[in-house]
């Protein structure tokens, strides 16, 4: 290939935009780890903690005298957001292939309507949630305030996002190999278990990790939802170490390095699923 | 036994739009039978409407006497190969082939049985452990025709099978699916947009236009008795040639005139077409049947028309040579080569024997 006179510069500059970009994304994160392996509770100073100290994480694994609930938080935070995530696939799953392929009254304006309804936050419904659960306290209190199903249950409220994005992609998958399986004598709940969903597990598996990723890291609901210590996740816990007066920044990032570690793994984990090309081969484009 | 009977079957989907208008067909069992036409034209939601993928919006379709309109696809006992191979992405050529069997609860052995037979018959047995993503376009549209044949049904249906092959596999597997339809002796319903597999694959073909069915016959009958204007252009290629022209009754001669060229035609064609005089009609010549002046035969000699030469596409053994009368143009297929030049004179005999007018209103065979 032939280089211009300004190849050198072009490059150049490129590669400075996008250092700047990368160091952007890495420094909240790199500062976090820096705060929790650093003496006392100080925001600010040098990346690498000198001395390192382990106070912040002794005390959130339970390795100090304190009381401390951050390894329950966390198992809480793991139970809402794995268990929440499986019914998100199972409804949204279930949901988009109706969207997708049957063909029923009203499916473009129900469509429409979800997209329209996911536009609004889950914030701005805050004080009907608590109005809905604290009802439903009344009549079934395991499904309540303060209870982790009442959580899950809010949480499953959120399933549109994902039935629009599965539905996406059982749009791209050729309704003649649905066609082919009803010919060979499967039932339509058979087609969508044997065929559908094993070539839709890429999106499954991105489902699966968006909604975790976003319900181990939720704030706003589960602060409402949940009032008692024992049963707070670790969101709502780690915002409990900035009191006004005191922010015991070492703890809350400690904290908040330890949600991303289940993240993590989630993500290592699925990405064995990710793997495009699962439907190639079947039809011919 | 697999006969397929259609009566009165209509397509209309909402708003009123008709793709199937009134199709009426008798398939008889061991007919090997092609549907054949533009897209759009009807023919692959006939065969839907047969497999029980599509609704039937009025009249019956039954198969061995069997009303089916209500049947879903798996209760007809058919198979079915669709244009896109339509196979199971993340299981084996072997599972792919075997599915139908096992959703209808047959013995392993005999699946087994059933697999490598027909993996047999189709040259597939090395690939059987293979995924689909791992073949090549033909291999996998034979894995789509092996997994119909393992279930041994009443009726095959072909939904455009070799659309999405090369040119050199899909005349491979025209055979072969000639072939298999002798070995198998099985009816079969085939739906194409191309003439040439209609013509060399099907015993019986049907020619749709919008929906409606223009002609039934055999291939060769259809080629040389073409009913209307439509079916003499869409069969045969390249395809006839059409001249819009009048007839005009001189004395006892009956003269075809294009308005640069005129022909007085035979006897036959006079008769036929004395009661057209001063009507417009349409005169169609297949590209075999114009010959240069010097090779034509005694029969074309009389029938001459003058043109000049536009392009000439030299094929191998033969040569297409792209003509123009001054109003219309024409081609001509021939096995002589030379001295023909772009922009010369070319003095085109007609084969008039062998030549059709069609009603100008109605696209109607004359003669």
């Amino acid at each position: 290939m032939i280089k211009g006179k300004f190849h050198t510069l072009g490059l150049t500059l490129t590669y400075l935009f996008l250092a700047a970009f990368v160091a952007l994304t890495m420094f909240p994160f790199l500062m976090i780890i820096s705060i929790s392996f650093r003496q006392g509770n100080m925001s600010l100073g040098s990346l690498i903690p000198d001395p390192v100290s382990l106070e912040h994480w002794k005390y959130v694994l339970g390795l100090t005298a304190d009381k401390s609930y951050v390894l329950q938080w966390f198992g809480n935070s793991m139970l809402v957001a794995s268990v929440s995530s499986v019914m998100i696939l199972l409804l949204s799953g279930t949901g988009a292939y109706a969207f997708a392929r049957l063909r029923f009254k009203g499916r473009g304006r129900l469509l429409t309507g979800l997209m329209i309804l996911q536009m609004f936050p889950q914030v701005l419904s805050l004080v009907a949630i608590y109005a809905i659960l604290n009802v439903i306290s009344k009549y079934v209190p395991a499904l309540g305030l303060n209870t982790h199903p009442g959580l899950m249950l809010v949480y499953l409220g959120g399933v549109a996002i994902y039935i629009w994005m599965i539905k996406g992609y059982f749009d791209t998958i050729p309704a003649s190999i649905e066609e082919s399986a009803m010919i060979d004598g499967a039932t339509t709940f058979q087609t969508f278990l044997g065929i559908l969903l094993p070539m839709s597990l890429p999106i499954f598996a991105v489902v699966f990790i968006l909604s975790f990723i976003s319900y181990m890291g939720e704030y706003p609901v589960a602060s409402v939802v949940l009032t008692q210590t024992g049963s707070w996740t670790l969101a709502v816990g780690a915002n409990s170490f900035l009191y006004d007066q005191n922010y015991q920044w070492g703890r809350f990032a400690a904290t908040a390095v330890l949600s991303g570690i289940p993240i993590s793994m989630m993500f290592l984990v699925c990405q064995k699923f990710l793997v495009s090309g699962l439907t190639s081969g079947g039809v011919k484009e | 036994m697999g006969k397929v009977t259609l009566e009165h079957v209509f397509k209309i989907y909402p708003g009123n739009v008709t793709v199937v208008d009134d199709v009426n067909l008798e398939i008889q069992d061991k007919e090997f039978l092609v549907l054949v036409g533009p897209s759009g034209c009807g023919k692959s939601t006939t065969l839907r409407m047969v497999a029980g993928l599509e609704e039937i919006s009025r009249g019956t379709i039954s198969i061995d006497g069997r009303v089916v309109n209500e049947v879903p696809p798996k209760d007809r006992d058919i198979a079915m190969v669709f244009q896109n191979y339509a196979l199971y992405p993340h299981m084996t050529v072997y599972k792919n082939m075997a599915y139908g069997l096992i959703m209808r609860g047959y013995p392993k052995e005999e699946i087994d049985t059933r697999v490598r037979e027909a993996a047999e018959i189709l040259g597939i047995t090395p690939y059987l452990d293979r995924k689909p993503k791992a073949l090549s376009g033909g291999q996998r549209q034979r894995v789509a025709v092996g997994r119909a044949i393992v279930r041994k049904p009443k009726v095959f249906l072909f939904d455009e099978p070799l659309s999405n092959l090369d040119a050199k596999m899909r005349v491979q597997m025209r055979a072969e699916i000639s072939k298999l339809h002798k070995k198998l002796q099985a009816t079969i319903i085939y739906v194409t947009h191309d003439q040439v597999e209609a013509m060399t694959m099907g015993t019986r073909i049907v020619v749709m236009k919008n929906g409606i069915i223009q002609q039934v016959a055999a291939p060769l009958d259809l080629f040389h008795n073409p009913k209307n204007k439509f079916v003499a252009g869409f069969i045969g290629s390249p395809p006839m040639n059409f001249f819009d022209g009048r007839i005009r009754s001189e004395g006892s001669q009956v003269i075809f005139d294009e308005g640069v060229f005129s022909l007085t035609l035979p006897d036959r064609q006079a008769e036929a077409l004395r009661a057209y005089a001063g009507k417009e009609v349409v005169l169609g010549v297949r590209p075999g049947d114009v010959h240069q002046v010097k090779n034509a035969p005694e029969s074309a000699k009389p029938y001459k028309v003058d043109a000049r030469v536009e392009v000439v596409e030299p094929m191998g053994d033969e040569v297409y040579i792209y003509l123009d009368t001054g109003k219309h143009s024409f081609t001509a297929r021939s096995s002589e080569f030379d001295n023909i030049k772009i922009g010369e004179e070319y003095r085109a005999c007609f084969n008039m024997a062998k030549t059709h007018f069609f009603d100008r209103e109605t696209d109607a065979t004359i003669i």
